[in-house]
Formats: C-alpha cells, structure tokens, sequence
C-alpha cells in the first residue's frame, strides 16, 4: 500500500510524517509517537479508552485512520502538563480520588478537558452526558463527575 | 475521634494517581521490547468436556509460530485462585466451562495466532453440565 505524508499539530509540535492510509490514528500515536497514555480498550469507538482532543473536540482515535488527521491538531495527556505542572483537570482528577486501576484515565481527562474549554462552568447533567463516551470498570462514575465539578471550580478560580 | 491519625480518617491521594493522570503508568500492552511475539489463547466451545484428543500438531507446524503449549508445559501446580487455589490455568483433567483455556499459542504476528489457533484439533467426551443454581 502506497504511503502517505500527513502534516499535523501533535502537543503543540507541527509533524510532518509519512504513514500507511491503513493506520489508525491510536497506532500512530502510540506506535510512532510512544505517546502510551493513549489506550486501546475496546478497538471498536465504545469505551472511549484511546480518547484524544482532535480540532478542540473528544474522538475515539481507534475508529480513525492516519490519514484523517491531516491538518488537525491533536492534544493527549502528555500534551497537557507543561514543565511538570499539571493541568486543572489532572490536579481534579488526582484529589478526587477518582483514579482506581488508571485504564481510563487518560480517555476520562480528555473528555473532560474538551467539555471545560467549549463550556467551563458545565451543569451537571452536560457533564454526564460530555463523559458518558468513556467507561471505567473500576470506580463508580460519581467521583469522575465530581472531579469534572472541581475541575471546573478551579478553572474559574484561577 | 480519627483525628490524631495520619492516614485514617483522613482524604489521602493514592501513590499510583499522579502517573495515572500523567499517562505515564506502563500497562501491559504499553511495554515494548525487541522481537516480541503475539500470544493467544485456544478456549473450549463446549461448556463440560473430557478432552479425548488435543492435536497441536498442525500448529506447531505452521511457519512463525514458536510454540503452542498445553497443561503438560507448565512447571509445577496447573491451580491457582484468589484464596483456594484450585482452578486450572489450562485444561487438564476437564473442562469445567465454555471458554476454558486449553491452550496458548505465540507467533510471529496477530494473523499467525488467529490462524494457529484454528489449526488446533480437540475431540471432546461431553459431560452433562449445569446451568443454573437450582440445579
């Protein structure tokens, strides 16, 4: 198959970098990239595991292919704490104990981070349904939306 | 009346959550190391068996597959469980359950395993099973 050159923005950095069209986009960042915080639960767009924030919005990297991602921006967990500081929806995640096994986690604060940059201070029932595409098998999803709350308060605080 | 304690009681982060939130815990699949093979398991689809004949042959023989084993390559106890360790990690006397692991398979790609794995031959004696509690 006839490779492709694809030219994204990947944490900030503009790539440049030639990819089988057959590749997902969840291999291409994990594989090329070692960009791991990306998970693949399912493989099949229901678990939300291998959550990135593509062009500002939450997307299963498992149903995309490579060359889909020419001319996005594409934001993961190791794009979000800068010089060791952690983003406001990591630090939210981390007190409200809601990290158990840490499968989802990476997927969880994506769609989090996407929902508080179009709408910071979310309802209750919009963050319900902003993080209802990302399952965890461990915890119950009462501390994930509380850590969506707090991530929210810190964000108008700051 | 916790108050005087330093961890009871009290709201404590977890050690493991700052990598966790970091997407910097290496799960199993996140490990990468040279020349890794693919693994598969070959399961029962008949819920309470006797095995009468395992053939590995025809897997063993396709190219890019280093090895098929059954209950016999384990070192040691074939049991284990959470507090009484009695269940099998692979088929050996019977199978107990649809879906019971009889044998694992590694090869050189994901394909090799699928196509390993159907090579393998099983003739199963049926025992009666149960369903159900009542039962």
């Amino acid at each position: 198959m006839n490779k492709v050159m694809i030219s994204l923005n990947l944490n900030g950095e503009d790539i440049t970098i030639e990819v089988s069209p057959n590749k997902r986009v969840v291999d291409l960042l994990r594989d090329d990239f070692g960009l791991t915080s990306v998970k693949e639960g399912c493989a099949e767009g229901e678990c939300g595991a291998c959550t990135v924030i593509f062009n500002g919005e939450p997307v299963a990297t498992c149903c995309m292919l490579a060359p889909q991602a020419d001319g996005s921006t594409i934001i993961t967990v190791e794009g979000l704490s800068k010089n060791g500081e952690l983003d406001v929806v990591q630090s939210a995640f981390l007190e409200s104990g809601e990290v158990q096994c840490g499968y989802c986690t990476p997927g969880m604060i994506l769609a989090a981070k996407a929902l508080l940059m179009k709408n910071p201070n979310p309802s209750t029932e919009e963050i319900k349904i902003a993080m209802s595409g990302n399952l965890c098998r461990c915890t119950g999803y009462v501390k994930i939306h509380t850590a969506v709350k707090i991530a929210a308060e810190k964000m108008q605080r700051n | 009346m916790c108050k005087d304690f330093a961890v009871l009681g009290q709201s404590k982060i977890k050690v493991d959550s700052l990598d966790k939130v970091l997407g910097t815990t290496k799960f199993a699949a996140d490990y990468k190391m040279p020349d890794m093979l693919w693994g598969g398991v070959f399961r029962s689809n008949v819920p309470h068996a006797v095995i009468k004949c395992l053939n590995l042959d025809k897997a063993r023989a396709l190219e890019g597959v280093a090895c098929v084993l059954d209950h016999t390559a384990i070192p040691g106890k074939n049991r284990f469980g959470i507090i009484i360790k009695d269940e099998p990690c692979l088929v050996d006397d019977k199978v107990r359950r649809y879906g019971d692991a009889i044998a694992v398979v590694a090869a050189k790609t994901e394909e090799l395993v699928k196509e390993a794995i159907e090579l393998i031959e099983v003739e199963y004696e049926e025992i009666e099973a149960v369903f159900s509690m009542q039962e």
